[in-house]
């Protein structure tokens, strides 16, 4: 190989794009204020943030829940993928005539005063005996884990090309004597009528 | 040495070079640091962030469906609490990096070295030792291996999948010989398509450029609604040589390729995948054939053939209670006619998947699983051949592992061990201890340490090359030969791994993993007696007898750094950063020839890339990829900085229109050597695509 003799010609081709690759990527330093005309999309935890305050408001709740407190509780179980998303979306909001708030807890013995139960992903591995234990509490349950209403949850998220969409066990929810809205069993993309086996 | 101070070094020496420095040092200074001052100028969260979240609650669960959201920077869960070094390309990825192959997507993981021998060969490394087929890597697609043990490796030119199919392709650097099986010994490259429940509806692509000079890949698939899902596809491609300094274009590749996948799900419990495909391929190439009859040796230019097929079946069954098992067969059948040796081979793999909770946090995980692979190889010239001519290859596996949680499953220890067995070793261990520790939400620490073995293959055991050295002033020939070494053993390691990760303000993510890798009994090339006169096979030649043996012990040691950041929610910055020290040296007793010092000289000390994605309102994107790659003194290639570009405009729901630039900092670069012949260089490319789903 005659390295020294290619090298030249190699970079003085290359120099006009290297400036032309710089002056480009300059360019999108700039971008963000001039040429993003802003319709950012909102982020996968905000629309779910939204679902799980929305899904309180189309379930008919077992009288005396969260009578301890006073207030509707949202439980986050495990590592929490919302942050501050969560408590801004519900701050001041109310359903049934309580007012919500959020509690992040990390066993699900703690659920006992909770609404609504969102299990996070990190808790996959013993998805079985939380369901187990949230259908005794009768809680609603939520969450994202892939095949979560088929495997005894609720309600399940799922990401359907770049939507939030939610599927709803039936059968689970009658389990844990929540009466479900018919709206909300219209606008699920699936709802499963079968138990799962135990 | 030099190279370690700033992340991107081109070559010295030349003027423009240095402009070209300034200029991406630059760069790199306004990337890293204007986003902190855009930081201060205005909030974190994206503008109109609580307007937003507001505006989102009010909405019906209807119109809550139908809002299109952003792809998090966040690390898939299962990747978070893996114990390993993995690191995940998704479709995204993979589309946005402009690759047209499988090898040139894998160019931006961190830790995985690789460079074009030419048109249709790579040499793909992890953690070091890459070469033409990397007997260390083990390769999956969909579950089934496609690690040859002919020759020990991969043969990444018959590994073609349509890309926009691929669902993910994950990488563990690092040993996982307890999962996944023997030569899973440096890593584990696993490619996953997507499920026919994702591919519904009608998809073409075509490309047209310089180097790829044309491709078109179509699809179409549907399903009943009622659980039964499939797709067919039909993928052909043309790609012309790269750059040849002698002006000899041998390596032209040409392949037609066709498949499908149906997928059937009864009931929750039950999925069923039925997938397979057919290939056809000639890939040019210029191979050494050597012959114990005049002329002795030769160069052949010319086109292997190479074509087969695949089905596989797989039933997984979620029983609930976290119980769940997997029942898997394959069937693959390749014909490989290259121009000095060939290779006909059947394989038939079963393997069965269980898994089971235990009381206190605990999850078993065990399976079994057995594989024949029936090769013949006809000899094509008389210098290279396989004794016996046909063979069945045989491997058993069995493993069980234990996952523990403690502390809240703060803690997870895994403890587990695979159980093999092949045609050429006895029964041995390959077992494996992880701990992972998430101190809080956001950090993973989590340590390893491995034994994993790289088993004998026919190319140890039953392999005869010969190679050629001169004539003799009788007029004799001369040749060195490795003969087939019945004694060849499992090559070791005793690998010893550390990580971190962390996830700072939900848009950075830092990911750095340090190892220490011990070889045993690694391979090495013996002479294993002084030269004597043969007279069997005819002519009569003298011969200098050697063979592959285990004769080198060594370490590696390594760190890699992969930083992310999500500085915007339309613009997200990846980089990563690798090093590698090798240290390989002669065992006691050994009669290596001196494999050593171009074993270590093969791999780049360090490596490192920079990937920059930014969408344009909903209709473009701009992908920029800088990559750097330190030189390889045994391979006489230098190091060499280049850049990849991608423009696409998304016209509608149903047309995107993209323009790719590949490698285009030089004309021409070299990136591995190849023989025989002068090295090819991997040309500076571009081209077109149109894309219409529907």
């Amino acid at each position: 190989m005659k390295p020294g003799g290619r090298s030249r010609s190699v970079f003085s081709r290359s120099s006009a794009l290297a400036s032309f690759l710089f002056c480009l990527s300059s360019l999108f330093l700039l971008c963000p204020n001039i040429c993003l005309g802003q319709e950012s999309k909102p982020t996968e935890s905000q629309v779910k943030a939204a679902y799980l305050y929305n899904f309180g408001k189309f379930v008919e709740w077992p009288s005396g829940r969260g009578a301890v407190s006073g207030s509707f509780q949202i439980c986050v179980l495990g590592r929490d993928p919302f942050g501050a998303v969560l408590d801004s979306t519900v701050n001041g909001e109310s359903v049934a005539g309580k007012k919500i708030s959020v509690q992040r807890i990390h066993r699900v013995q703690d659920a006992a005063g909770c609404n609504i139960l969102f299990v996070s992903s990190s808790e996959e591995s013993h998805l079985t005996s939380i369901l187990g234990e949230a259908r005794r509490m009768r809680l609603l349950t939520v969450s994202d884990i892939p095949h979560f209403a088929e495997r005894g949850g609720v309600i399940g998220l799922v990401r359907q090309e770049d939507r939030i969409r939610f599927e709803v066990n039936r059968s689970t929810a009658e389990e844990s004597h929540l009466l479900l809205s018919s709206e909300l069993l219209k606008v699920a993309v699936r709802v499963i009528e079968r138990k799962p086996k135990s | 040495m030099r190279a370690n101070r700033a992340v991107v070094v081109l070559p010295k020496g030349s003027r423009t070079a240095d402009v070209v420095r300034g200029r991406m040092l630059a760069l790199l200074l306004a990337i890293l640091v204007f986003p902190f001052l855009r930081a201060r100028a205005m909030p974190a969260e994206f503008p109109g962030g609580e307007e937003a979240q507001a505006h989102l609650k009010d909405l019906t669960l209807a119109q809550l469906g139908n809002v299109e959201v952003t792809t998090a920077s966040k690390v898939p869960e299962h990747v978070w609490k893996t114990p390993a070094a993995i690191y995940v390309l998704t479709q995204d990825d993979i589309r946005r990096s402009g690759a047209t192959t499988i090898p040139d997507a894998l160019r931006l993981v961190p830790g995985v070295e690789v460079a074009r021998i030419n048109s249709n060969q790579w040499s793909i490394g992890i953690r070091g030792f890459g070469s033409r087929l990397t007997r260390d890597v083990l390769v999956l697609i969909d579950g089934r291996t496609v690690y040859t043990t002919l020759l020990a490796g991969t043969y990444w030119e018959v590994q073609n999948l349509m890309l926009a199919d691929v669902e993910r392709i994950e990488v563990i650097r690092g040993p996982g010989g307890t999962i996944w099986g023997p030569n899973a010994v440096n890593g584990v490259i696993n490619i996953i398509t997507k499920s026919s429940k994702d591919t519904h509806g009608k998809y073409i692509s075509v490309i047209g450029g310089n180097v790829d000079e044309g491709m078109i890949n179509a699809r179409y698939g549907a399903g009943n609604g009622n659980g039964l899902d499939y797709r067919v596809y039909g993928m052909a491609f043309d790609r012309g040589p790269e750059f040849h300094p002698d002006g000899i274009d041998y390596d032209r590749w040409r392949s037609v390729q066709g498949g499908f996948r149906i997928d059937f799900a009864n009931g929750e419990r039950n999925r069923y995948t039925v997938q397979g495909d057919i290939y056809d391929e000639g890939t040019g190439q210029s191979v050494t054939a050597t012959t114990y009859a005049f002329p002795y040796q030769q160069v052949l230019d010319g086109t292997a053939r190479l074509s087969g097929g695949n089905i596989l079946a797989r039933w997984q069954q979620t029983q609930g209670q976290g119980k769940d098992f997997q029942l898997q067969a394959y069937y693959d059948r390749t014909n490989r006619h290259e121009l000095n040796f060939a290779d006909l081979r059947d394989t038939f793999d079963v393997d069965f998947l269980d898994r089971f909770p235990l009381p206190g946090d605990q999850q078993i995980s065990w399976g079994v699983g057995a594989r024949f692979s029936h090769g013949t190889n006809p000899t094509v010239v008389s210098g290279l051949y396989f004794l016996p001519g046909s063979r069945t290859d045989e491997l058993y596996t069995g493993f069980l592992q234990d996952d523990i949680g403690l502390f809240d499953n703060r803690v997870s220890i895994s403890l587990g061990t695979k159980l093999m067995k092949t045609n050429y070793t006895g029964v041995q261990l390959q077992p494996s201890g992880r701990l992972l520790w998430t101190p809080t939400k956001t950090e993973t620490i989590w340590g390893a340490y491995t034994h994993a073995l790289r088993t004998p293959s026919d190319a140890e055991r039953a392999f005869y090359l010969l190679g050629f050295t001169g004539s003799l002033i009788n007029g004799l020939p001369f040749f060195a030969r490795f003969n087939a070494n019945p004694n060849f053993r499992s090559e070791e390691l005793n690998g010893y791994e550390l990580g971190y990760r962390h996830l700072f303000l939900e848009n950075v993510y830092v990911d750095v993993d340090a190892f220490y890798n011990h070889y045993g009994d690694f391979f090495s090339e013996d002479l294993v007696g002084a030269p004597f006169l043969e007279n069997s096979p005819t002519p009569p030649h003298y011969l200098l007898p050697a063979q592959f043996g285990n004769g080198l012990v060594g370490t590696t040691r390594g760190v890699e750094f992969a930083p992310e950041w999500k500085p915007m929610p339309y613009w997200r910055l990846r980089a990563s950063y690798s090093f590698l020290q090798m240290q390989l040296r002669k065992g006691t007793n050994s009669l290596d020839v001196g494999t050593a010092g171009p074993t270590e000289g093969s791999s780049p000390r360090h490596e490192a890339t920079l990937l920059s994605g930014l969408d344009i309102k909903k209709a473009f994107s701009v992908d920029l990829t800088f990559r750097y790659v330190s030189h390889l003194p045994a391979q006489g290639i230098r190091s060499y900085t280049t850049a990849d570009a991608q423009f696409t405009w998304h016209a509608g729901q149903q047309f995107s229109f993209s323009v790719v630039g590949q490698n285009l900092f030089q004309p021409y670069h070299y990136e591995f050597a190849s023989n025989p012949g002068p090295n090819v260089a991997v040309k500076r490319s571009v081209y077109g695509q149109i894309t219409w789903a529907h």
